[in-house]
């Protein structure tokens, strides 16, 4: 089956994307020295994590002798004003973007927004995002929105001679050349810098696309953001990290482009804008300290079994518990750009089975079901039908003796009462009871009979 | 060898017939078996973040464990054993989780660590497929030498299932959780029902789905029959544990 032919059918789409999961597991198992190299980045990443602050401190000297003007933020607010500022030092009216879930995180679009500075993603999802386009959906469904909102348009220039093909490969061709021709003019840049080594002074990017790279190259004023815990002490431990994060992401042996950045490039300027947001007391956190482990390959997600079963839940896929837990794991309120209400936060908490899948998939070993706790932990008060349903069995649970009596009258009502009863009292579980042999006695009081029998004889 | 007996809630009330095989089973292997007073582990509070009642109820089931004179504590639950380990695990330093801790086994962990089918006879001929458990295969997979993938059943079950005369192992294409717990099926109904029929195919030749997991089994079961009787000439397989498996092979 090609990828063209299964684009108009969700089924077959679906059956493409758990094919590229077996190819994912397959180059796990390809790769003789897997959990070695797991260990390794684990290593990497715990060890930095261990000497923080000093890593820091040098990766700051670093690049300033190579004349990089680095900043800190606290939090997304002071990220993004730091980014409007600089914006308004280099009288800058517009702004590329790379693909970022740390720009994501301290909702800069909406800064920007704000301040009526024009922002253009420069990698094709973001892009689609822009225009208003679910990015959940397949090809088909994408070009079909795209083509109703060419449709409406008003700009006659702006629609094309022949119709947009639902094809991945044409759809590609034609958002790539879009956002070509708008980084060719552009005045600055921002990326998010994946890692950065401290010894050597440099910031390296990974991607596929190379857009970003490319924009990093004509702009004459380059912003680079980098999460506080993403700093490594040297060229070989991020090579430790690039090994284990592109077969993770994409089943590839490794992502198309590694870029390394140390100094701006001859009459132009470069910042580093280094984020907290939370992470340093996440950092001092028992249950959220492994969180910093995280290198953002997505694998959780991909392989949550939630998310494989929820194809018709879109809602469910665009909040996958073990991300949504990543994201609110934090101790500080923080300012992000898919912030969700409490309740909702509670819900999405309900959807995660604790199953285990995401922490065998991840490279760097991050204790997401501990994360995962703690988070509910936090949502534990929330009034909503998984609460009370929690109530009634901590009163439950917390006495052998009032489990032993609705164990009692559970059994005598599965006699008496007919199927449908069953249902209804006993939830989800009623409908697998009913197919049972109902049972006179629990296996305490059997255990017990039958020890009396065996004195007695 | 004594052995004390920890019985998920569900078995020891709803589904008797799991926790008197597995009882049978290990009296038929030659071990003494001891049933003390059972109560909740705490695994379903796990769900709702109820730490300290979750703590509690594990704490309960340690004293009761920890000091009995057995050799080994067997569950037919990897759910119910794992939490007891993992809260054993986070309090090591006290004295009876640390001699408890090295004693906790999950039913196929045991009969294969002390190789129970080796000089026995086991026959089972028929047609079976194996029903994934998370938690046995993911979380109970620390401490073993082998790297466990997403999807791959635990390499001891597998190792028991070969022992067993007959038997004909049907592989399944979808390896994953059947959505069954932290509290999916009270909040998200149809997306736990639709993870439970992704686990069994429907209809299917199989005489026998077999698990280790009690919550599992009956679960996937229930959603599994639901869709059965919209299909009248499927004929139902019987779901049933490992141990009663073994037990009638046994005999």
């Amino acid at each position: 089956m090609s990828l063209v032919d299964a684009l108009g059918d969700p089924p077959k789409h679906q059956a493409i994307l758990n094919a590229r999961r077996r190819q994912r597991q397959q180059q796990h198992r390809l790769q003789d020295r897997w959990d070695q190299w797991q260990q390794q980045a684990t290593a990497v990443k715990q060890r930095s994590q261990m000497r923080l602050s000093q890593l820091l401190v040098q990766l700051e000297q670093r690049l300033q002798q190579q004349g990089v003007q680095v900043h800190w933020a606290k939090d997304g607010v002071e990220h993004n004003h730091q980014v409007v500022s600089l914006l308004q030092r280099h009288q800058c009216q517009s702004l590329v973007q790379g693909a970022s879930r740390l720009l994501q995180e301290c909702d800069l679009a909406a800064a920007l927004t704000a301040q009526n500075i024009s922002l253009s993603p420069s990698d094709m999802a973001g892009k689609l995002r822009q225009s208003g386009i679910d990015t959940s959906m397949n090809s088909a469904q994408i070009a079909q929105q795209l083509q109703a909102q060419r449709a409406n348009s008003t700009d006659v220039t702006a629609k094309p001679a022949e119709p947009l093909m639902p094809c991945p490969v044409l759809l590609t061709k034609t958002l790539r050349y879009q956002i070509r021709q708008q980084l060719l003019h552009c005045e600055a840049v921002i990326v998010e810098a994946k890692w950065a080594a401290a010894e050597a002074g440099a910031l390296v990017l990974c991607g596929n696309e190379g857009d970003q790279e490319l924009a990093l190259g004509i702009a004459p004023v380059q912003i680079f953001s980098l999460a506080l815990d993403s700093v490594v002490a040297n060229l070989t431990e991020v090579m430790a990290l690039a090994r284990v994060y592109g077969p993770n992401t994409t089943g590839q042996r490794w992502r198309t482009y590694h870029s390394i950045y140390r100094r701006p490039r001859p009459n132009t300027q470069m910042h580093l804008i280094i984020v907290d947001n939370g992470r340093s007391q996440a950092l001092q956190h028992p249950n959220l300290s492994g969180l910093s482990q995280c290198i953002g390959c997505d694998a959780c997600d991909l392989h949550c079994p939630v998310v494989v079963a929820s194809t018709e839940f879109p809602s469910v896929h665009q909040t996958a518990p073990v991300s949504a837990a990543l994201r609110h794991g934090m101790p500080l309120p923080l300012n992000l750009a898919h912030d969700k209400t409490q309740a909702a936060n509670s819900s999405i908490s309900g959807l995660c089975t604790g199953c285990g899948a995401c922490e065998v998939v991840c490279p760097t070993q991050v204790p997401l079901l501990r994360a995962m706790g703690h988070w509910r932990h936090q949502h534990r008060f929330m009034p909503s039908p998984q609460w009370r349903h929690g109530m009634r069995l901590r009163t439950l649970c917390a006495s052998p003796s009032r489990l032993r009596l609705a164990g009692q009258w559970a059994r005598r009502l599965r006699r008496w009462l007919p199927n449908s009863a069953l249902t209804l009292l006993f939830g989800h579980w009623g409908t697998s009871l009913a197919m049972q042999q109902p049972a006179n006695l629990s296996v305490e009081q059997w255990f017990a009979q039958r020890q009396t029998n065996k004195g007695m004889s | 060898m004594n052995i004390a007996l920890l019985l998920p809630c569900m078995v020891n009330h709803l589904w008797p017939q799991v926790g008197i095989a597995t009882i049978e089973l290990l009296e038929r292997l030659g071990h003494q078996v001891i049933l003390p007073l059972q109560s909740c582990c705490g695994a379903p509070l796990q769900a709702y973040g109820d730490q300290r009642h979750l703590d509690a109820c594990s704490q309960q089931l340690v004293q009761r464990y920890g000091s009995l004179q057995c050799d080994w504590v067997v569950a037919p639950s990897a759910t119910c054993l794992l939490t007891l380990k993992r809260y054993c695990q986070r309090h090591r330093y006290q004295q009876r989780c640390a001699t408890l801790l090295p004693k906790l086994q999950e039913l196929s962990q045991f009969l294969h660590r002390t190789q129970a089918l080796q000089e026995r006879r086991c026959r089972f001929a028929h047609r079976i497929r194996l029903l994934f458990s998370c938690h046995a295969s993911y979380g109970l997979q620390e401490e073993e030498s082998t790297a466990c993938h997403v999807g791959q059943h635990p390499p001891h079950l597998l190792h028991l299932l070969a022992q067993i005369e007959g038997l004909e192992l049907v592989t399944n294409h979808v390896n994953q959780c059947c959505g069954v717990a932290g509290g999916l099926p009270q909040q998200h109904a149809a997306l736990a029902a639709q993870m439970a029929r992704a686990c069994m195919p429907i209809p299917s030749q199989e005489e026998y789905f077999v698990g280790i997991e009690p919550s599992c089994l009956l679960h996937v079961d229930g959603k599994r029959q639901q869709a059965d009787r919209s299909l009248p000439s499927t004929s139902p397989a019987k779901t049933i544990h490992l141990a009663q498996l073994l037990n009638w092979g046994l005999q």
